[in-house]
């Protein structure tokens, strides 16, 4: 069964001279881990944030669960569709504490709940810091666990890799791997490295320019590109000799 | 691919119209009623009086208002972008105190500024008085003509420029200055081709705020026997009984200051440096000593002595022999009023144009988001015209329900408190909305967005989330609005009645029966009591 | 410490205090009482309510500010108004109210004997309670008396560059030219104001008092003030004042012929007014010889009452003869007046 299913969807932030997101259609199974590649511009968070409900297609439907979210007539609100979305910067509420954070999405803001959620992520002990308390991957576990904490679906997750520094990036990848296994949830997370989809997606998605220019497993991309701009992707992985193509088994 | 588009427009527009576009469609047509109802006036054309006042009046006003604000833009200009630069590139005795006491003559409303100079130096003023005390025979100052409005007003209103001109000159990295020096500049080649060109942008936003309250102005003009469009507004309304040519005349008002607002948005628009990133950490200042940081230390001291201590000074030692004649439990009562109005009004619109705010984020319309942008033009147009608007609204609305329910609601609008405090909410909105939608922007919306995602409702985000966030810019909201509101004249006078009278109003009004002018001097010292505490805090503790 | 303590407990009186007055205010047992709307500023006005009061025992309620906002207010509040009696401070706005229907006739037998028919309404709908002349003060030093003549003559060659008279948006000015249109018509009033305005000392600026503070400083050597200026200024407190009013003399123009323009401070009884006998009664006590007195003795305003002398200082400066041109006509003329200076660009 799908999670999310996309059907021609447009979106223009200038009310149709240009499009930031063109006739978008794909799926995503349920328990799977997307990547959603492609360089800056291209449409990526749009994509995130049409799914999220933090943005209105001009056209097109967004199906998730089954149940259509997002049509020509009809908006869910963010709040209504079992979507979590974990922002590049993270946003913890700076003005309260960890747990006070994650127990926010909770129904009467259960901290006992949020204490255990902490402890499922390896944040135990640091429940009354505040946020600029804590380093960078401790925040980035906290707005996960966070999320997971209304025990969302679909996780969405803004540039992970982006903010940490090379050595945490391996552990994140294990740890995202882990956790959707974990929760048995689906996630589609965002990024410009070809190397993150590799590792730990099962498909990837890769935009260009507003459009889905390819979509399938990573093997199937890296064995037969569609397009001149994945190929010389992998062409520039494969010279660079990137220790992550060996675990594609190709 | 757009006329593809259109087809599904309209079932967008349904889907996307949810209950905030509605909801800032109602508070956006609530600020911008009066303005509508003036637009609406002008259909009707002038009145009777037109041609008289076009051919015997309208000359003078078009020659005062324009000797007024080139002069006093010239003024403001040295004063406030000398001081700024001798602040920031130097240190000197009392340096640091300066920096932000300069900011204090914009605690006192212009037409107290105005009144004060007559009282020191018109026929029998202190000054004189002083002289010949002294025996020093001196010639009369006489400060109650064009050039002396153009004095007092530069005086009280530079330091826009000067808070504008600080702030660019403290963003200028150290590093351009050594550039410049390294490349052989000298300090004064750096001043005009690298420093005041990067500040330009900053300078010229507070240029404008002081020709809009150069505009704006009625009661020093009034007192100094000069008439420009804004006492021009009032001689057509109250001795011709020419209402309709008064809209005309603050149409022709309004007019200018839109060119005069797209002027600034062109030469804004030309220049896209003008937020050059850089930190004043590391700006260090040229020491001075000796001779020249006193005579640099005088400089600086000079406006604050002109724009305020003087002024000061003046009602100060006029309060000393009217305090008792004034103080009274009808004053007491005033002064109340006075500041519960102010506060109310404050309170209201700061609520207002938070609402405002997030509403029209929270609508996927462009249409109501562009509505949203025009809606708060408030503090563009004059005091005086708003007051006329709010006015005719008023009357519009009473005369509908009598004819239509047989109701009567005059005695709820005319001259209430009711309605002065919605036409400070529709004068003042816009400042709040500034404000606000700037420390919004600072937040940024992702906070929202993840509490929006972790199941809450918007308001219920707004509550939990923004507005713990938001404290410290609401505050520095309602303590602009407080002073503006504190300090305002024109649009009071025209709502004012026997029943609703501000500390304002009370100190114009003892001027103008001029035979108790002193006793002004205890109403004016409580508004610039009042508004410099304001300036300090938003000032001092609500930096951010 | 000590001060921070020290303050709290003055605010703490001081707000006690307050409470107590708005309590007392709210508490106050209804009784008779009329309700003034006035647009005199005056000290003694307050002395003189409060002697009505210990009178009659009728409380007097002020409300004061300017007669147009008066006006405007008892429009407003139509047949529910509160209003007993409009008190003015020129006869021109009396004559708006009464245009507007905001007044109604009084039958007095005490004022309509009293008072002088040109100083009152044809339907006694407001009467004069106090008059106030328009005149000339002349520098003691450099006017000769023998030179003054008449309103006219002040627009003749002689008085170039002396001339010191304040803006003409002011009443009292826009009344003594809707005196001069009333009389020689609109052409010879636009004569008149070019005649003035080519004699001025300086452009028109501040208040009478300081057309009189100019002439000391020998900015000019006539001034055109109200009577009761000068009276102020020679009573002030401020020596310099009373040396301002020292300097000058007054002069009544027009002697020969119709006599120096007067206006009037006026009352009227208001058409919804909820307690009309006590209202004419007010304004018969106003009109009494002993207020009369009052008035003329400490604000230097001439009494309407024939038989009340006005005061020392006053009548030191010599009876006159008054303009009787009926001041409606005052009213009727007000914008003309205003329209006149306009053109001739009067600032």
């Amino acid at each position: 069964m799908n999670i999310l299913e996309t059907h021609r969807l447009f979106k223009s932030y200038d009310s149709g001279k240009t499009f930031a997101l063109k006739d978008m259609n794909f799926s995503l199974k349920q328990g799977n881990i997307c990547a959603v590649v492609g360089e800056s511009g291209s449409g990526k968070t749009t994509l995130l944030r049409l799914i999220a409900g933090l943005e209105r297609p001009e056209m097109g439907q967004i199906i998730l669960q089954g149940r259509e979210v997002s049509t020509q007539t009809k908006i869910v609100p963010p709040y209504e569709r079992n979507v979590g979305m974990v922002f590049q910067s993270f946003a913890l509420f700076p003005h309260l504490s960890v747990v006070k954070n994650v127990a926010y999405g909770l129904p009467k803001h259960q901290k006992q709940l949020a204490k255990e959620i902490l402890a499922r992520v390896n944040l135990a002990g640091l429940e009354n810091r505040y946020p600029h308390q804590l380093s960078g991957g401790q925040q980035q576990r906290v707005a996960i666990a966070r999320t997971l904490a209304t025990n969302p679906q679909l996780l969405l997750l803004d540039e992970p890799f982006s903010n940490l520094d090379a050595a945490l990036v391996s552990s994140l990848r294990h740890e995202i791997q882990q956790i959707v296994k974990q929760f048995s949830i689906s996630a589609m997370f965002i990024t410009h490295d070809m190397q993150d989809a590799i590792a730990i997606s099962d498909e990837v998605c890769v935009l260009k320019e507003g459009q889905l220019i390819e979509y399938g497993t990573v093997q199937a991309l890296a064995r037969s590109p569609k397009t001149d701009y994945v190929k010389a992707i992998f062409d520039q992985l494969r010279s660079s000799a990137s220790s992550v193509l060996d675990s594609l088994d190709l | 691919m757009k006329q593809w588009l259109g087809k599904g427009s309209l079932q967008r527009f349904f889907r996307d119209m949810n209950r905030w576009s509605v909801l800032v469609l109602i508070i956006g047509s609530f600020i911008g009623l009066p303005i509508f109802i003036v637009a609406y006036q002008l259909l009707k054309g002038p009145g009777e009086e037109w041609e008289h006042i076009t051919t015997f009046l309208l000359p003078h006003y078009v020659y005062h208002t324009f000797f007024l604000i080139v002069c006093c833009a010239i003024g403001t200009l040295l004063i406030g972008v000398g001081c700024a630069w001798l602040i920031c590139r130097y240190e000197f005795p009392f340096r640091r105190v300066l920096d932000w006491m300069l900011i204090l003559p914009l605690a006192i409303p212009s037409f107290i500024t105005a009144y004060a100079y007559a009282g020191v130096f018109d026929n029998g003023g202190t000054w004189t008085l002083m002289m010949a005390k002294l025996g020093i025979e001196v010639q009369k100052i006489d400060v109650m003509n064009l050039s002396g409005l153009c004095w007092v007003l530069s005086i009280s209103l530079f330091p826009y420029v000067y808070i504008g001109a600080r702030a660019a000159f403290r963003q200028h990295a150290q590093q351009f200055r050594e550039a410049s020096h390294l490349l052989g500049a000298t300090e004064r080649k750096f001043f005009f081709t690298i420093a005041l060109p990067l500040a330009r942008p900053a300078i010229i936003s507070g240029l404008l705020f002081v020709i809009m309250e150069v505009l704006n102005d009625y009661g020093a003009a009034k007192y100094y026997g000069i008439n420009t469009f804004t006492t021009g507004i009032f001689n057509s309304w109250r001795d011709l009984e020419d209402l309709p040519s008064a809209f005309y005349l603050s149409a022709i008002l309004v007019l200018l200051i839109f060119v005069l607002i797209l002027l600034e948005r062109w030469q804004r628009g030309s220049r896209s440096y003008a937020t050059v990133a850089a930190s004043d950490g590391g700006s260090k200042r040229i020491l001075l000593s000796g001779g020249k940081a006193w005579f640099v230390c005088l400089l600086t001291v000079f406006p604050l002595l002109a724009g305020f201590v003087l002024p000061v000074a003046q009602l100060l030692y006029w309060v000393y022999y009217t305090f008792w004649d004034v103080l009274d439990v009808a004053f007491i009562q005033l002064i109340i009023n006075s500041f519960f109005i102010a506060f109310l009004a404050a309170l209201l619109t700061t609520i207002l144009a938070l609402f405002f705010v997030y509403f029209s984020k929270w609508t996927h319309l462009s249409g109501v988001r562009l509505f949203a942008r025009t809606a708060s033009l408030g503090y563009i147009i004059p005091g005086a015209v708003i007051g006329l608007g709010v006015l005719i609204s008023a009357r519009m609305l009473v005369q509908g329900t009598a004819s239509l329910f047989d109701l009567r609601i005059g005695f709820l609008l005319y001259g209430s408190m009711l309605t002065l405090v919605y036409a400070y909410v529709v004068r003042f909105f816009a400042i709040a909305h500034q404000t606000i939608e700037a420390s919004s922007a600072k937040i940024g919306s992702q906070f929202f967005e993840s509490a929006i995602l972790l199941g809450k409702k918007p308001i219920l985000a707004l509550k939990q989330i923004d507005f713990p966030l938001l404290k410290t810019g609401l505050l520095s909201a309602m303590t602009l609005l407080f002073i503006d509101i504190m300090k305002e004249l024109p649009l009071t006078l025209v709502l004012k009645s026997p029943d609703v009278q501000t500390l304002a109003i009370k100190a114009y009004e003892y001027i103008e029966n001029g035979d108790q002018i002193d006793k002004a001097a205890l109403p004016s010292l409580l508004i610039i009591g009042a508004v410099s505490c304001f300036i300090l805090i938003s000032n001092r503790w609500l930096k951010t | 410490m000590q001060y921070s303590h020290l303050f709290q407990t003055y605010l703490y009186k001081i707000s006690l205090f307050s409470l107590s007055l708005l309590m007392f205010s709210a508490c106050q047992e209804k009784t008779a009482e009329i309700n003034l709307y006035t647009h005199r500023h005056y000290e003694v006005d307050k002395q003189l309510f409060a002697a009505f009061e210990e009178q009659t025992g009728i409380k007097v309620n002020v409300t004061n500010a300017s007669a147009d906002e008066l006006i405007e207010k008892m429009e407003i509040e139509g047949d529910q108004s509160p209003a007993d009696v409009l008190i003015t401070v020129d006869a021109g706005r009396l004559v708006r109210a009464k245009e507007k229907e905001l007044l109604q006739t009084m039958t007095s037998e005490y004022l309509s004997n009293t008072i002088p028919a040109h100083l009152r309404d044809d339907d006694n709908q407001w009467f004069g309670l106090t008059k106030r002349a328009r005149v000339i003060a002349y520098s003691k030093e450099r006017v000769h008396p023998d030179s003054l003549s008449t309103y006219e003559d002040l627009t003749s060659e002689k008085w170039k560059g002396k001339i010191l008279i304040r803006q003409s948006n002011n009443i009292y000015n826009q009344s003594l030219l809707a005196s001069i249109i009333a009389h020689h018509g609109e052409e010879g009033a636009k004569e008149w104001v070019t005649g003035m305005m080519e004699n001025f000392a300086r452009r028109p600026q501040g208040s009478d008092r300081d057309q009189v503070k100019a002439v000391m400083a020998g900015e000019g050597d006539l001034a055109i003030i109200n009577t009761y200026y000068l009276g102020k200024l020679l009573k002030s407190s401020n020596p310099e004042e009373v040396a301002a009013g020292e300097s000058v003399n007054i002069f009544f123009p027009n002697q020969e012929g119709r006599g120096a323009h007067v206006n009037i401070s006026g009352a009227g009884v208001a058409k919804y007014s909820p307690n009309k006998e006590n209202a004419i009664k007010f304004i018969e006590y106003l009109a009494s010889k002993e207020v009369q007195k009052v008035f003329a003795q400490a604000n230097y305003e001439y009494p309407v009452h024939p038989e009340v002398a006005a005061s020392d200082l006053l009548v030191s400066w010599g009876e006159f003869k008054s303009d009787v041109l009926p001041l409606t006509k005052l009213g009727e003329l007000n914008l003309n007046a205003v329209k006149t200076f306009n053109e001739a660009g009067w600032p």
